[in-house]
């Protein structure tokens, strides 16, 4: 009964208060209140395991230390996540949720679906940009992307509206290379399993996960990887262009766009309309678990990658991606969906 | 060479010291404890487990989180046969073909023998699948490499011609039915060009249907319909037990079939080490060979060898579905997607490592897996006198307790309120399915295969174009598939023939209600041959070709049915029978079961799942079972708590949102079940 008055209070509170509440009040939310941590994708799946690392520590920062519970919501994507935090989950900060950084991508492609304005979310911190880069066996016999402007390469695909497949046709159409793309593989390691058996030649890959999953591909220099699609470089691929370095100059605002579409990375949101002070100490909590060393420790162990990019870096991407030249998004979208 | 083999022995004896180590030997057991628990509850089962237990194991070394996890998996396939046997419905997507000889023996009174048989085979199975992984270490990678995907094609391609066998002497109803399920198989967005395929703008339908919730539908609502229906007080009659002695006999009708459990269990490991290819399945396709081989069989009616076949595969798959996830990390089924999160967690990577320095991780999967099944079977057998009883309890409390966990099971699937109007379709298709004598299992297979194929085939032609046809493997296998079907095919149209001889006039009758499905799946089939016509040709390929199998096959047997024809009606065998339309009022009571059945998904969306669960057992108990208070309330109290302590404390589900909890926000708030 107490917990419900506690409750009650807080919500007239939240509701009340506007950006003027004090950091009591948040103390005493989140001391009488579960925070709940929505997880775009499976139970077993790289957010949810992102979730379960920093769960701990998050609890540690967060005043009030509450009770975290992390909820697997796979669907649609991640729009199935995305929606839900948007519409349907409490707008008092007891909700909140990693999502999937085609968040804004999706709202500019106009995806059937989107059911969100990606400029209402109040962004947390996202950990984890997700570059994606292609790349080819050794055996294959391929040692630059050049190459594959004169000669066929086969790829491997889960398919046509992944990134397995979307910045090869991106390529095919802007620098004229000739990627074959097979679709139809179930995962990514089913393509790195075609790969290995010499089926195809190589794959559009996320870097962090091929470094996660074959380790010795890297270890070996079996695997070779021709380009990157992030905006800088990767600290572990210096020697490895980017494309928006290897367009001429009139195609880079594609490959600008692209890059900066999955710039946001895997991005802790909440739901819009949570009050101002709890959106802060969410904030402040999430910043300092990416800076604790024992967390920084442990995210090396599971592959996670603990830099972060603040909520003000991540507004300002959001809003870029939605807004950026229709021309070019509608060049990109057709790229993308028919050669 | 030798100084290998000797590393291998090394690291296999180190690794059963290890997994005997007693601080670790109690999460095994613990994991087979907390297996048998969710194997027996129809609609829980292995992926939930593991989700559940994936985030506790970040703490526990890396052992003792496999003991955990592979003990809890292996051990859901030894006591998923409990509720297929005494009740009818599977205790997990593996279990559905058990039911068929399973099921008719507990109601012929031979509960135990049919226990024992199944144990006895899910622990023989499961024993060979992890001989097998063992065995193949050596060679693993290479096995792996070999296999392209045009061979992979021909294997599930083999699978689904055993559809000819599961359709029990009904060819056309089978391929139809394989027909739908490949065509169900297609809903969601096509990954390959990004169409959606049937989901009618709805987000739930994106990710297509989970074949858990498609196993649910077909055998489990029907099953408990007919038994509300037939009027019985019980499943089966008074005195059934399951006692030592009959257990035994069970057990030793396994040993007189070795060869046969031996094939099925290869059967089982060599298809489960196909990625994709899992529990929902295997189990039919080795029903499905032993229906081929056995000799004098009498499958459906409680022939103990349909048992040994499906359990013994399904048991040995757990073995076969480790063998590309350790090998190169691709998850060999849906359970094993978990295990790989536990082994990134533990910064364990699949792959070449996994056979040389890290030998003692893969032995201790081994040991696991062994030592799971028969710790697993062992209390089985000691427990199962106790499950026997459920044959025995009242309907009035059976079907409230069983038809809740199936709607709380179901929603596990997605968590979303598709997963119940999903639930509830297959239901109602099973049933009619069921009525009108079309096989089940048909449907099952193309679900599961349908998919596969569509995938490989596109892979196969884009990457070798039509050269694949000709690699050897992949040629021999599909000729065995084609002469397969047009074996069945010829049979089929023997009998037709030898029957017309006899038949001296033709006449055409009106269409009745046997026609039901028959006219029901002809339109289905129309209507989504018209409505893939806009897609691009990759997407629509597939579901055309489909429906135009599943059209003709439809109509033709319309024809026959039409015709008065006895031909394709006789079925027999277990897998489509209409079972006791005869008992007095039995359309009326279906009635009734279904009205309940719907009273519940309103009383969810009003109140809340649990809340409507609680009110339905009490209500139903009350009203149907004329059951004495002091009794209801115990049992539906004790549910709730028991409910609400599981999915709430420590499943943490995301209930579906209700109107109480719309209305009343600060109540759901307080309660968080609303």
């Amino acid at each position: 009964m107490r917990k419900i008055a506690a409750l009650a209070a807080a919500l007239l509170v939240g509701g009340m208060a506007t950006g003027s509440a004090e950091a009591e009040d948040v103390k005493e939310f989140y001391s009488s209140n579960t925070l709940t941590l929505i997880t775009a994708g499976g139970a077993a799946g790289p957010y949810n395991i992102l979730a379960r690392t920093i769960e701990p520590y998050l609890r540690k920062y967060l005043p009030g230390n509450p009770n975290i519970i992390v909820q697997a919501m796979a669907g649609a994507g991640g729009l199935t996540a995305a929606n839900y935090l948007y519409a349907k989950a409490p707008k008092d900060g007891s909700v909140i949720g990693i999502t999937l950084p085609t968040l804004a991508l999706n709202q500019v492609f106009k995806v059937d679906g989107v059911a969100y304005d990606v400029k209402d979310f109040n962004f947390l911190l996202s950990v984890q940009q997700e570059p994606i880069v292609v790349g080819v066996s050794a055996k294959s016999g391929f040692n630059d992307w050049k190459q594959v402007v004169d000669k066929k390469a086969v790829l491997g695909s889960t398919g046509l509206t992944s990134n397995t497949s979307i910045v090869p046709k991106l390529m095919n159409k802007f620098l004229g290379t000739q990627f074959s793309v097979v679709t139809g593989y179930q995962g990514a390691g089913n393509i790195e399993l075609a790969v290995e058996r010499g089926e195809v030649d190589g794959m559009a890959a996320n870097w962090s996960g091929l470094k996660s999953s074959q380790p010795q591909w890297l270890k070996e220099g079996s695997f070779k990887v021709l380009v990157q699609s992030g905006l800088t470089p990767e600290a572990d691929l210096p020697n490895v262009p980017t494309l928006v370095d290897i367009a001429p100059q009139d195609k880079r605002p594609v490959f600008e766009f692209y890059g900066l579409s999955n710039a946001l990375g895997r991005v802790f949101v909440a739901p819009p309309g949570v009050p101002e002070d709890r959106v802060k100490a969410l904030r402040e909590a999430l910043l300092a678990v990416t800076k604790d060393p024992e967390f920084i420790k442990l995210a090396a162990e599971r592959d996670i990658d603990p830099h972060a990019v603040e909520h003000e870096d991540l507004e300002k991407l959001a809003a870029n991606t939605v807004n950026y030249d229709p021309a070019v998004v509608s060049i990109v979208r057709e790229a993308i969906g028919a050669e | 060479m030798e100084a290998a083999d000797f590393s291998i022995l090394g690291a296999a004896g180190h690794a059963l010291l290890v997994v005997f180590d007693p601080a670790r030997f109690i999460f095994l057991v613990v994991g087979v404890l907390f297996g048998l628990f969710l194997g027996v509850i129809p609609g829980l089962g292995g992926i939930l487990g593991l989700s559940l237990l994936l985030p506790f194991t970040f703490t526990m070394d890396p052992f003792a989180a496999i003991a955990i996890m592979l003990g809890l998996l292996a051990a859901t396939s030894c006591s998923d046969s409990i509720p297929s046997v005494l009740i009818g419905v599977p205790g997990t997507v593996g279990a559905a073909a058990t039911i068929l000889d399973g099921h008719p023996l507990a109601k012929q009174g031979k509960a135990g023998e049919a226990l024992g048989a199944s144990f006895f085979a899910s622990m023989s199975g499961g024993v060979i699948g992890a001989i097998c992984l063992a065995v193949s270490i050596p060679i693993m990678r290479p096995l792996v490499l070999a296999v392209g995907t045009p061979e992979l094609l021909a294997i599930c391609v083999l699978g689904l011609s055993l559809v000819a066998v599961l359709s029990s002497g009904m060819l056309l109803k089978g391929l139809a039915a394989a027909a739908l399920g490949i065509l169900i198989s297609t809903i969601g967005m096509d990954a390959n060009t990004g169409v959606m395929r049937w989901t009618f703008g709805n987000l739930y339908l994106w990710d297509g249907i989970e074949v858990v919730l498609v196993a649910l539908g077909l055998f489990a609502l029907p099953e408990l319909a007919d038994l509300f229906a037939s009027g019985a007080k019980q499943i089966a009659q008074e005195g059934t037990k399951a006692t030592r002695f009959a257990q035994i006999e069970g057990a030793r009708q396994v040993i007189r079939n070795k060869w046969l459990l031996l094939r099925s269990s290869l059967i089982g490991v060599s298809l489960s080490s196909v990625p994709g290819i899992g529990a929902a399945v295997i189990d039919w396709i080795a029903y499905a060979h032993a229906k081929r081989t056995v000799k004098n069989a009498d499958f459906g009616n409680g022939d103990v060898r349909g048992i040994i076949a499906a359990e013994s595969a399904n048991s040995a798959k757990d073995g076969g579905h480790m063998v590309p996830t350790i090998a190169f990390g691709v998850p060999g089924g849906p359970p094993m997607a978990l295990i790989l999160g536990a082994f990134l967690v533990h910064n364990i990577t699949p792959g070449p490592e996994m056979l040389s320095t890290r030998l003692d991780i893969t032995y201790s999967l081994v040991w696991t897996i062994a030592l799971a099944n028969v710790i697993g079977t062992a209390l089985c057998f000691l427990f199962a006198n106790q499950f026997a009883k459920l044959a025995m309890v009242r309907v009035g409390i059976i079907i409230p307790l069983i038809l809740s966990i199936i709607f709380i099971g179901a929603y596990q699937s997605n968590q979303e309120w598709g997963d119940f109007y999903t639930l509830a379709v297959f239901g109602v298709i099973g049933w009619v399915m069921k009525r009108s004598g079309w096989p089940r299992p048909p449907l099952i297979l193309g679900f599961v295969l349908g998919a596969l194929i569509e995938n490989y085939m596109f892979i196969s032609f884009e990457r070798y174009g039509t050269g694949w046809i000709f690699r050897p493997f992949v040629l021999i296998v599909l000729t065995v598939s084609v002469a397969g079907i047009l074996y069945a095919g010829w049979s089929a149209i023997k009998t037709a023939l030898a029957d017309r001889g006899e038949r001296a006039a033709v006449s055409f009758s009106m269409p009745k209600a046997k026609n039901l499905f028959t006219i029901l799946a002809l339109l289905v089939f129309v209507a989504a041959l018209i409505g893939s016509t806009s897609w691009p040709v990759r997407s629509q390929l597939i579901p055309q070709i489909i429906c135009w199998t599943g059209a003709i096959c439809c109509a033709l047997q319309l024809f026959m049915e039409l015709r008065g024809g006895a031909i394709q009606a006789a079925g027999h065998g277990g897998m489509a029978h209409g079972g006791e339309t005869n008992a007095p009022g039995f359309y009326r009571r279906t009635r009734t079961y279904a009205i309940w059945c719907a009273g519940l998904l309103a009383g969810i969306a009003m109140i809340g799942l649990l809340p409507a669960v609680f009110a339905f057992q009490i209500a139903f108990m009350r009203l149907v079972g004329k059951e004495r208070w002091s009794l209801i309330l115990p049992v539906s109290i004790g549910y709730a708590i028991f409910m609400y302590v599981l999915f709430q404390d420590v499943v943490h589900v995301h209930w579906p949102l209700s109107v109480v909890g719309d209305l009343v926000p600060w109540l759901r708030s307080a309660t968080r079940i609303l």
